[in-house]
């Protein structure tokens, strides 16, 4: 079986640009498709509210809103 | 003009030949229905008890670990885990850093796994049919224009299993480069399976082709998995697997080499591996020792509902070297997914 040079060209280049496609590409597609379609919807960054806080001394604070991004918390 | 072709096409599906050949197909997939032969397993995990199961070949590791995994959803699945891993160093071992993301359905399963020098592993899994799905594996590095690929058909039928793999198929160099394996796996009674593995392989169009040919035997009794294959390479492999008792699974694999030094002369060697593995109520304990002087274990604990410790060591009294490895994996998911999870009716992914 003969290529020419010509598609064998083309061809190279199609991989070439698939690769990279692939390379910077896949894993943004698989958030993407994640953060689309998971049932609960997850939001990507939540807000918690830690409003009472007993310290070792027997003190109660009161802090204001932390903000925690979700992929790690 | 459609029913006169149809017609003018009649004699092809209703001639005695057709009829009998028909026939005869029809009446041997009947025999062969009722011999009610199961599914024999896929041809890698012939002996998939012992050597995936009881010994540590995929758990070892060395250094520190510490994987961290948010699970968004449970169906359709949906998870993003960083790793973070030190002190390993030699080749094989993990990154120091990787991302991953996985998402699957009943049909599909996408993963990325992304490293901290850039190096992706993507996978990509359709389900076709309950019987037929295709894998598709890519690995990307930076900086270089080679990438490894490969694709894999699997079949499940009734009382057989076939695939065929192919990695870095090529035409571009004027003909077929790369390498090509067709595994076949089949039922002959209910506890007996006997399988067959071709390989061609061809790097370049300089080099000429080469095949080789591997055969596997499989006897599952009730409890109690036997297996025997023969490599091409001139390597008798044997297992025996057992399940003891409830929660206590051991065997014993041994492997013959037969290399020839120079034409003519043969040179042999053995190693032969006793494994042992305990599952508690929160915790797992698998140890092995081979006759190469290697002791390995691995002992795994939940320590809460969402965090799991790990301990892996390995010592070679021959080349008196030792590893030890400590890990940490924490899962972490809201409470509406836990909720999912107990629901939920499970879904099968093509993983």
């Amino acid at each position: 079986m003969q290529i020419s040079e010509e598609t064998k060209e083309r061809i190279t280049r199609i991989i070439d640009i698939s690769r990279v496609a692939i390379h910077y590409g896949y894993l943004p597609l698989i958030l993407y498709i994640g953060y689309t379609h998971s049932e609960p919807k997850p939001s990507i960054i939540r807000y918690i509210t830690i409003t009472h806080i007993l310290t070792p001394g027997g003190r109660l604070l009161t802090e204001s809103p932390c903000r925690l991004l979700t992929p790690l918390a | 003009m459609d029913k006169v072709a149809e017609d003018q096409l009649n004699w092809l599906g209703q001639n005695p030949l057709v009829s009998l050949l028909n026939d005869g197909l029809s009446s041997l997939s009947a025999k062969r229905d009722a011999l009610e032969l199961p599914n024999p397993g896929t041809f890698e995990n012939v002996s998939s008890e012992l050597t995936k199961g009881v010994f540590l070949t995929n758990l070892q590791f060395t250094g520190l670990r510490a994987d961290t995994a948010k699970i968004f959803g449970i169906a359709p699945l949906f998870q993003v885990s960083h790793s973070f891993s030190m002190g390993a160093g030699g080749p094989g071992s993990l990154p120091p850093y990787t991302l991953a993301a996985l998402f699957g359905t009943s049909k599909t399963f996408l993963q990325a796994n992304l490293d901290n020098e850039g190096q992706l592993s993507a996978r990509f899994n359709y389900r076709w049919s309950q019987k037929s799905v295709t894998r598709s594996n890519v690995q990307v590095a930076p900086g270089s224009s080679q990438a490894m690929l490969q694709l894999d058909q699997d079949y499940i039928g009734k009382d057989f299993s076939a695939s065929i793999k192919a990695f870095n198929p090529s035409v571009l160099d004027g003909g077929l480069t790369g390498i090509v394996i067709g595994q076949y796996l089949q039922s002959i009674t209910k506890s007996l399976s006997l399988g067959l593995e071709a390989v061609w392989q061809r790097q370049s169009m300089a080099a000429s082709p080469e095949a080789l040919v591997s055969y596997v035997a499989r006897y599952q009794g009730s409890g109690w998995v036997a297996s025997a294959g023969l490599q091409a390479a001139g390597a008798l492999q044997m297992t025996y697997w057992r399940k003891l008792a409830e929660r206590v699974e051991a065997g014993v694999e041994s492997v013959l080499k037969v290399a020839p030094v120079r034409p003519g002369v043969f040179a042999g060697e053995g190693i032969t591996t006793i494994g042992a593995k305990y599952d508690f109520r929160q915790s797992s304990l698998r140890a092995q020792v081979d006759t190469s002087g290697k002791l390995g274990v691995h002992l795994e604990r939940r320590v809460a509902p969402m965090v799991t410790l790990a301990f892996s060591g390995e010592m070679d009294h021959y080349k008196s070297v030792a590893k030890v490895g400590l890990s940490v994996s924490i899962e972490n998911a809201s409470e509406e997914v836990m909720e999912q999870q107990q629901n939920a009716p499970s879904i099968s992914i093509p993983f």
